[in-house]
């Protein structure tokens, strides 16, 4: 028996590294980093920039934060319309009342009075000099323990982490059993005695352990080698997890659908349907009522609350999470050995 | 040509093909069906305040700028704005006036905004200049724009899909074995090919704009320029992916690549590039860049520029004539053993 | 119709495939091209139908030399059945044949029923998808397309693999049809039933060289050791002996200056197989 295990995990490692799954991991974990380092951090979003018309120059100098001034109303009203810019036009005299805010709607109208709130405070504060009370940052009260930058780094490496677990995960030991069974040795399998648990048990294991790799590697290259040893524990049981759940998926349905056709239509929907609302409530500010009850939201915000140190699921989700694992397990096996005992050749069409 | 009908009649079976066309299709249904507000949530400001803690007009003058959510006890609120998925300005009573709390992990824009507040506040029935707020040419708002955008280069792009998927199937089924002595010299191949690709995703491409996008009638033509040329690359992009790709399993692999490139290039750079950079220009490279580009602008009211539906019909000759070259030297063989 | 000079092929690899073919093929003339796997037939095959290009030596067909040749006017003139079925599966066998149809000029077309009838394609699949149809059936519906436009040089590959013999019998009463209408056949095969059968000449490829070509029955003359191999019965034992020309000859009451071929009457497996499942050809 332990031979024979360890010959279905050599046959399967040999398999991965065929398939180029390695070296795709390898690459998927470049590209994420650099995008990650080079790109997602440095995401932000500057406050309204306010444009401003003075040809009387009322205005007093060192404006905080700096106005952009322009020559004429035209290209006042030019700048201002990425319906983002606030303007200002002091050409029509010397008084608070005679100053002019101009604006191109954003299209929400608590999004335009925000805007030229700000426009009244900018100009009464930096032009006319009202006091209208110290503007300080540091009676703002900062209850969070996270700067963007580190928020912004562990949001996008969750991010990375179930989608890769999820989606590439799923595909990943898909493809391999699609290719046995082109190559028509799944049903040899039937024949061969090692049973059909071995069978899975192997290529589970592996896809687990490089999934684990994986998660590790991401982690500490983006969010860093110490940060990263906090969460880590609590991380790689979310990710262990998840890659078993989609492990198994992949595995049942691969097994169950004649063809890599359909397989990836199913792919296709889940990429879509299943996980894009995830995401979309997960990490900005729509909220759906109906989420809390789709699966994957949970899988995703307890991987979410791992990377920020939060407390995660309570004990009903972590029996739910098992009892799905041994369930799909043992429906992997059962449709393993109905395949398995079918005759004839494969169904290409 | 007789025989286009047939190869569409075997497009139309493939599941895949049936679910590339319709997934825009219901994507660009279900942006048009979700409100204004499902959007707009994602650019406004969010308050999060204290139940009983302000007075009826300091909400008043919140709920002007902002939503606002109520939380039951200070704790739950302090919870809410550490919460990474949103950026809760949290607004509690401070004396006369009022006081904000941040997370700390906030864009900019959000810790301005709570730096600014309680000054706003003291200022909210101060003497106020004269507003004017100018409507956008089109109702759309910025982030919906961006999602009807996404969602028909998607459709158009989605085209290449059809044809590679036609080219992959053929060779799994050994028709590519028969095409090499069919009577079809190399043009009257490709252009076959390309009509798979062309009239598919342009027909998903006309339906999904008809159902989300809404611009003024001038500019209706514009938007058809795009879509059909958008459409040829898409086709013209398919016929090198069908024709590299040797197994299904990999032509997958190359169609979601492809689509992953057409269209998180053209979002990042439209985002973060600026406008006349080089790097900007560069990103024309990507065919879909010039169609993304150019929609964000016909939503905007602004219409297009040169540089779009030339930088489109550039990557058609250059698909085509690619293609047409390789295949006019090595017959119809499409890298067969 | 076919003259082949000195041909030679090379693969990439550097592997030598052809090592310089002579053979003809006269107008209307059924010939047979046999050997083992990897002997060099395909490759010969796919040289003469325009697919591989690269060789060395001279081919002409239809009296042209293959390298000036009009490439689209010879694919309208040639059909070609491989070794497999070619047919879009999503389709059904009407679709496909209408499909491949719109290449030829219609007025060379054969028409679509007709083939359908002449081929036996049950009309109960005709408009279902070929994904649906036995081996057999896609086989017929490949052989109706290579007829699909009149070929007056047809290439058939293993035309009979796959086929029951009920199939097998109708291909060859298909071959000889179009062999009787002036169809020039190059056939390549492994099955000697249907090379004997079919073939006015047969040429023995071996590790790319042409080991033998002649008719079948020359070949089988040239080749026989002419001895008989009796199985008797003797005091119930059952026994053999092998009989040289000469000592048959002994036994025959007519005059003879020489036993040039003694042939037995004794059924084949195909007749066998007919006469218990009752299913005649016509």
């Amino acid at each position: 028996m332990g031979r024979g295990f360890g010959a279905l995990l050599r046959k399967d490692f040999k398999l991965m590294l065929s398939g180029k799954f390695f070296l795709l991991a390898a690459g998927s974990l470049l590209v994420y980093s650099f995008y990650i380092n080079m790109v997602y951090v440095r995401l932000n979003q500057e406050i309204y920039p306010v444009i401003v018309y003075d040809p009387l120059e009322l205005q007093s100098k060192g404006q905080q934060p700096p106005a952009i001034m322009v020559e004429s109303q035209e290209e006042l009203q030019a700048k201002c319309a990425d319906a983002y810019a606030v303007g200002i036009d002091l050409s029509a005299g010397m008084t608070v009342k005679d100053a002019k805010i101009y604006m191109v709607s954003s299209g929400i109208e608590q999004l335009d009075a925000l805007c030229s709130a700000y426009a009244q405070l900018y100009y009464q504060q930096n032009i006319f000099q009202t006091d209208t009370g110290t503007v300080s940052y540091d009676s703002t009260n900062i209850v969070g323990d996270f700067t963007k930058e580190a928020k912004n780094r562990r949001e996008i490496t969750c991010e990375v982490l179930f989608f890769e677990l999820t989606a590439v995960g799923f595909l990943g030991l898909a493809a391999v059993l699609f290719r046995e069974k082109q190559m028509g040795v799944l049903r040899v399998h039937g024949i061969v005695p090692v049973s059909c648990a071995a069978f899975l048990f192997s290529k589970l294991l592996l896809f687990f352990i490089s999934d684990l790799l994986f998660a590790v590697v991401l982690t500490m290259v983006n969010i860093g080698v110490i940060e990263g040893m906090i969460v880590l524990p609590t991380v790689l049981l979310q990710a262990g997890l998840l890659s078993l759940i989609m492990a198994l998926l992949g595995f049942l349905l691969a097994v169950c659908l004649p063809n890599f056709r359909q397989f990836s239509l199913l792919y296709l929907v889940l990429a879509v349907f299943i996980t894009t609302p995830v995401f979309l409530v997960g990490q900005t500010g729509i909220s759906w009522g109906w989420i809390i009850y789709h699966p994957m939201y949970q899988l995703f915000i307890t991987m979410k609350k791992a990377y920020f140190g939060e407390r995660g699921a309570g004990l009903g989700y972590y029996c739910v999470c098992v009892a799905v694992i041994a369930g799909l397990f043992l429906l992997g096996i059962w449709a393993l050995r109905r395949e398995v005992a079918k005759s004839g050749g494969t169904n290409n069409s | 040509m007789g025989g286009l009908w047939y190869q569409i009649k075997s497009i139309a079976r493939d599941k895949l093909c049936i679910l590339t066309f319709l997934l825009p299709i219901v994507v660009g249904a279900a942006i048009n069906l979700l409100s204004d507000m499902d959007f707009s949530a994602m650019n406004q400001v969010t308050f999060g305040i204290v139940q009983q803690d302000l007075g009826a007009e300091s909400v008043a003058w919140l709920e002007e700028l902002g939503t606002i959510a109520v939380f039951s006890d200070r704790e739950a609120l302090v919870q809410a704005v550490k919460e990474p998925a949103d950026s809760i300005i949290g607004v509690v009573r401070s004396e006369n006036s009022i006081e904000t709390m941040i997370s700390g992990d906030e864009l900019n824009i959000d810790t301005e905004i709570a730096g600014f507040l309680p000054q706003m506040y003291q200022q909210r029935n101060v003497a106020k200049a004269d507003i004017t707020i100018v409507p956008q040419s089109s109702s759309t708002n910025g982030m919906k724009a961006l999602l009807i955008a996404i969602t028909v280069v998607t459709a158009a792009f989605m085209g290449c899909t059809y044809n590679a998927m036609n080219i992959i199937g053929e060779k799994e089924d050994g028709i590519a074995y028969v095409n090499q002595i069919l009577p079809m010299s190399a043009g009257g191949y490709i252009l076959r090919k390309i009509a798979i690709g062309f009239i598919g995703g342009m027909v998903s491409t006309i339906i999904t704009a008809l159902i989300c996008v809404r611009m003024e009638l001038e500019q209706v033509f514009l938007l058809l320029l795009l879509i059909v040329l958008s459409a040829l690359a898409a086709a013209g992009v398919g016929l090198l992916i069908g024709d590299a790709a040797k197994e299904l399993m990999v032509g997958i692999v190359w169609i979601k690549a492809v689509m992953i490139l057409f269209l998180a290039l053209p979002i990042l750079s439209y985002l973060i590039v600026p406008r006349n950079s080089v790097l900007f220009w560069i990103s024309y490279l990507i065919p879909s860049s010039a169609a993304f580009y150019g929609l964000m602008d016909l939503q905007s009211g602004s219409g297009i520029g040169i540089a779009e539906p030339a930088a489109l019909l550039a990557h058609c000759i250059f698909c085509i004539l690619g293609i047409w070259v390789s295949k006019r030297n090595v017959g119809l063989g499409l890298h067969m053993e | 119709m076919i003259a082949v000079k000195n041909l030679t092929f090379s693969y990439e690899n550097g592997r030598q495939a052809l090592h310089g073919l002579d053979f003809m093929v006269e107008d209307g003339e059924v010939f047979g091209f046999l050997g083992p796997n990897g002997s060099g037939k395909s490759t010969t095959q796919k040289i003469l139908t325009g697919i591989l290009t690269g060789y060395g030596g001279s081919v002409s067909l239809f009296e042209r030399d293959f390298t000036t040749i009009q490439r689209q006017a010879f694919f309208q003139k040639i059909g070609v059945l491989f070794e497999f079925p070619y047919l879009y599966t999503n389709l059904s066998a009407v679709d496909n044949l209408k499909y491949f149809s719109s290449f030829y000029p219609r007025e060379q077309l054969r028409d679509i029923d007709e083939l359908i009838d002449l081929l036996e394609i049950k009309r109960d699949f005709v408009k279902k998808p070929v994904s649906s149809y036995s081996k057999g059936m896609r086989q017929r519906t490949s052989m109706a397309r290579a007829l699909l436009n009149n070929p007056k040089l047809l290439f058939l590959d293993e035309p009979t693999s796959g086929l029951d013999p009920t199939g097998a019998v109708l291909f060859r009463r298909i071959i000889e049809q179009e062999s009787s209408k002036g169809t020039t056949i190059f056939l390549t095969t492994h099955n000697m039933l249907d090379a004997d059968l079919l073939c006015d000449r047969v040429a023995f490829l071996t590790d790319g060289r042409i080991a033998a070509l002649d008719t079948p029955k020359n070949l089988k003359e040239k080749n026989s050791s002419r001895n008989i191999l009796v199985e008797y019965l003797h005091q119930g034992q059952r026994k053999n002996q092998i009989l040289k020309p000469d000592e048959v000859g002994k036994a025959f009451s007519f005059l003879y200056d020489e036993i040039l071929q003694v042939h037995s009457q004794e059924p084949t497996l195909e007749d066998i197989f007919l006469q218990y499942t009752g299913r005649g050809l016509q």
